[in-house]
């Protein structure tokens, strides 16, 4: 490998933050604006009932369940998406943002442990319920 | 139109919030490469030293715990395979390092994301930090009492 100058380096850093802002952006737009249809036909709300028990353990609202799954199975950049379009309060935001630091992409992050030779059985248990677990302390001190 | 009025009030929102996330993405990222292209990792090795010695690890998992913790998962992973291939680590502390790095791992970027969306980054940190650091903890003290210190090949 050759060595890159500090130009280049700067460059190549660059690349990949406009890589990543365009790869948020070809998820986040498009969550945004499902969400918001989905929402102005009362869909969200009516999901968001069926999830609201749940959610009140670790205090979120109904609707924040669809983004928590949204992070979980697809990446966090989806579920960005759903939260700035639900316009949840900050503490709510917090709060999930911590939940899906701790959980997230879940199918291919766990492919990624079997790839390094593990057994991988225990990490989608673990990853969720400490994911909980996460939101709950926050819950309790915020 | 009504249906219009929210596609378009939406276009211009998430259009908002991609730009923020892009003014704290890209700085963020070139130094990312940075620590890449100039080595910056093994200079911050002293700083996760005290998580193998915790956790009691091996010297050789150093390297893929920082490189996973600072990087991400997936890059972790490559230099736990590479290492694994070498022959340098055994099965206990390659099971440890994927507990600790599947819950704590590329903190930069991750969090960053967040960050750009107004959370306050120091608690998603110190919370994730400590999370991972007591799981791997009961795990090696529950699973791995006697330490079987074998290197594990991997194949392919």
């Amino acid at each position: 490998m050759t060595k890159k100058t500090a130009l280049e380096t700067l460059g190549s850093g660059i690349k990949a933050g406009v890589g990543l802002t365009f790869e948020m952006a070809k998820v986040v737009i498009p969550t945004y604006l499902i969400v918001s249809i989905l929402d102005s036909m009362g869909i969200i709300t009516f999901l968001a009932t069926f999830f609201a028990p749940v959610m009140q353990f670790v205090g979120l609202s109904g609707e924040a369940a669809i983004a928590l799954s949204l992070g979980y199975l697809l990446n966090p950049y989806a579920a960005i998406g759903m939260m700035l379009s639900l316009s949840l309060p900050i503490r709510e935001i917090t709060i999930l943002a911590m939940m899906l630091c701790i959980a997230h992409s879940l199918p291919l992050e766990l492919m990624v442990n079997r790839k390094t030779g593990i057994k991988i059985g225990a990490f989608l248990p673990m990853r969720i319920g400490l994911s909980f677990l996460s939101g709950l302390i926050l819950h309790i001190c915020l | 139109m009504e249906a219009f009025l929210i596609l378009w009030d939406g276009l211009w929102a998430s259009f908002a919030a991609v730009i923020q996330i892009g003014i704290i993405a890209i700085p963020v990222m070139v130094i990312i490469e940075f620590a890449k292209e100039y080595h910056w990792i093994e200079k911050i090795t002293f700083l996760t030293k005290p998580i193998t010695k915790l956790l009691n690890l091996s010297e050789h998992a150093i390297f893929p715990l920082t490189v996973g913790l600072t990087f991400g998962l997936i890059l972790g992973a490559g230099v736990l395979i590479q290492t694994a291939r070498e022959g340098n680590i055994s099965l206990r502390d390659l099971f440890l390092l994927n507990v600790f790095l599947s819950i704590c791992h590329g903190v930069v970027e991750e969090t960053m994301l967040f960050v750009a969306i107004g959370v306050n980054g120091l608690i998603l940190v110190t919370l994730r930090l400590f999370l991972a650091l007591l799981v791997t903890l009961v795990v090696a003290r529950v699973f791995y009492r006697n330490p079987v210190n074998q290197p594990q090949v991997i194949r392919g």
